[in-house]
């Protein structure tokens, strides 16, 4: 034995052909890690270091080793004579004489279980920094949930629950491995609405959450300190320890936060979108002559503000149409279309042309220009004098062209280019007039509409026109809807849809 | 698709920031800030390049006048590489194209 380190290494020798297969040998290290003196170990068999906590399976390995005379290693739960457990790592082998014959065994032994509980630790901390991210990837409800359901499963349970209490009802947001509509009344005792109510975690056995008795981890989803729901964690067959409800509480905390996120995110679009309204005319006027229709599209999930406006203006003898994208999205998006719509139907007013309103707004917007950058806005406006016929004048301001619908079917762009409004102090703005006859339609629109997606969106304004040409005869409010549709069947846009027709339906139909 | 990235390269008093990928409301603020650094050293000539660039909106119209805007304030010298793609069409669609110094 003296080549061998045996410093933290419990050694020992037992003797298989004396009755119970006795200890005859232990070294110092053995006794210290077990905490036995010599006389209490010598003579007897292993078994007394084993206790409640020893895994079954893992004692009947080394006897059918030791019966079939081969070496094993075996990690279990061991007792020192105080009582405290310890995970011990156990080889086991056979030593023979000349004969063959075995006429001991020797055993191994090594205190694993700071080693353990760091590769315990180790998991854990590994799942739940792998949890982090997949719980923080979403901001919609849904896929949070589905996330927080799958990432658990196996590894803290085979059926993973997420339950609500409403009313009087426990209802079901999410589920692995079980029904996702099960509803149930809220019990009293019912586990969940108890681990809601008290705030604390708890193993329980239940029948109340798969049907059968099953041993179950219930742990409440506490956020901004409120709980409103728990998750829970089952798996028929398995134990759960204080160990795993601390994993479990802990990856609680992070989905509790995640899906309190994702709840306030969901406010934060309806917010959005009634702010957006508000930029936004309520309804269109009513004018004899004209048959105006718009439709409006957030683009992706609409909890953005985005930057695209329209406005209708009546005039004495006509109306000011306009559409216009301001740079940026949100908050600061949403103050420069108020301010720049604004201007427009201040400025609209009093200036004889689009292009002088334009330039008011162009004014406007460099005035205000900060250390942050500038505010750009490209705009599309349109002046339509009625007096028996419609005649228009249009400037565009780095805005795509409007189209105007013949009423032969050919559609046309009709303006000039023009530059952005906010950059410069001389903008190239120019006035273009047309005569809009009856039963044509000019169409004003955003970038979005026609958006050249680099996923193979092959739309654009070629595909517009024909759309147009297609809708020649109908309303004002069959083309808005078109362009909308077919913007909105093109996939899911990044910019803003925005769409204005104006159609001169002359004095007979007004 | 090409993951947004953004480098500055420095040769002989001209600095490139050279954008890939998607420049959209997210990524927007990293070139931002990159070029606001490139435009700390002073350099007479800043050239913007966004010839790689695949996804290019109302940010990144924003992105290129800011800049524009400063380097007229500043006495500099403001080199746009549009490429052919998407940058090239919203700039053209907002009819800046031909104020700007426009190469590639």
């Amino acid at each position: 034995m003296a080549e061998l380190d045996l410093a933290d290494t419990g050694f020992l020798l037992t003797d298989p052909r004396l009755d119970d297969h006795p200890i005859v040998y232990v070294n110092e290290p053995f006794l210290e890690m077990t905490g036995y003196p010599a006389d209490e170990v010598l003579g007897r068999n292993c078994r007394f270091l084993q206790g409640e906590d020893t895994d079954e399976g893992q004692i009947d390995a080394m006897r059918r080793a030791v019966a079939e005379e081969r070496p094993v290693t075996v990690e279990l739960i061991n007792y020192r004579k105080d009582g405290t457990p310890f995970w011990n790592q156990v080889h086991i082998s056979p030593v023979r004489d000349a004969e063959g014959q075995v006429v001991h065994f020797v055993g191994l032994q090594v205190d694993v279980t700071a080693r353990r509980a760091a590769a315990v630790a180790q998991r854990r901390s590994s799942f739940l920094a792998d949890a982090g991210p997949l719980l923080d990837a979403s901001l919609d409800l849904e896929s949070t949930l589905d996330s927080l359901t799958r990432l658990s499963v196996p590894f803290l349970g085979d059926v993973c629950l997420v339950e609500e209490i409403r009313h009087d009802e426990v209802l079901r947001l999410a589920a692995t491995g079980s029904d996702r509509d099960a509803v149930r009344s809220a019990d009293a005792h019912d586990p969940v609405v108890r681990a809601v109510r008290s705030g604390r975690a708890e193993i329980v056995r239940t029948h109340a959450l798969l049907g059968s008795e099953t041993m179950a981890m219930i742990v409440p989803l506490k956020a901004r300190g409120t709980i409103r729901g728990a998750v829970v964690f089952a798996s028929p067959g398995r134990e759960y320890g204080p160990q795993d409800l601390l994993l479990a509480e802990d990856l609680a905390l992070r989905a509790a936060l995640a899906i309190d996120n994702a709840r306030l995110y969901e406010n934060l679009g309806s917010v959005a979108r009634s702010l957006q309204q508000g930029l936004l005319p309520q309804r269109l006027p009513t004018l004899a002559g004209m048959d105006l229709a718009a439709r409006y599209r957030p683009a992706g999930d609409g909890s953005l503000i985005g930057g695209d406006f329209y406005d209708v203006l009546p005039r004495r003898d006509g109306l000011d149409l306009v559409i216009g994208d301001v740079t940026g999205k949100g908050a600061r998006a949403a103050a420069l279309t108020a301010q720049v719509r604004h201007t427009l139907r201040t400025a609209a007013q009093y200036e004889d042309s689009p292009s002088e309103v334009l330039d008011v707004v162009n004014r406007t917007l460099l005035a205000e220009r900060g250390e942050a950058g500038g505010r750009y806005c490209t705009v599309a406006m349109a002046r339509i004098e009625l007096n028996g016929t419609a005649r228009a004048t249009i400037c565009c301001a780095g805005h795509p062209m409007p189209f105007v619908m013949r009423s032969g079917g050919d559609v046309e762009p009709v303006g000039k280019p023009g530059s952005v409004l906010g950059w410069v102090p001389d903008p190239k703005l120019l006035d273009v007039t047309f005569e809009l006859g009856e039963q044509e339609s000019l169409v004003l629109f955003t970038d979005g509409v026609t958006e050249a997606r680099t996923t193979g969106d092959q739309y654009g304004l070629a595909g517009l026109m024909e759309l147009l040409r297609a809708a020649a005869s109908e309303d004002a409010s069959g083309i808005a809807t078109r362009v909308d549709r077919a913007a909105a069947h093109a996939g899911a846009r990044r910019d803003d849809v925005a769409v204005l027709v104006a159609r001169h339906v002359g004095t007979s139909a007004g | 698709m090409l993951p947004f990235k953004v480098e500055r390269q420095q040769t002989n008093g001209k600095v490139h920031v050279i954008v890939r990928g998607e420049l959209d409301m997210e990524t927007g603020p990293r070139a931002e800030e990159e070029l606001r650094r490139a435009e700390d050293g002073k350099p007479p000539v800043l050239v913007l390049d966004l010839r790689e660039v695949t996804f290019f909106d109302s940010t990144g119209l924003q992105l290129v006048l800011d800049a524009d805007v400063r380097a007229r304030e500043e006495g500099r010298t403001f080199i746009l590489l549009a490429g052919d793609g998407e940058p090239r069409r919203v700039l053209e669609l907002a009819e800046v194209a031909d104020r700007l110094n426009l190469e590639g």
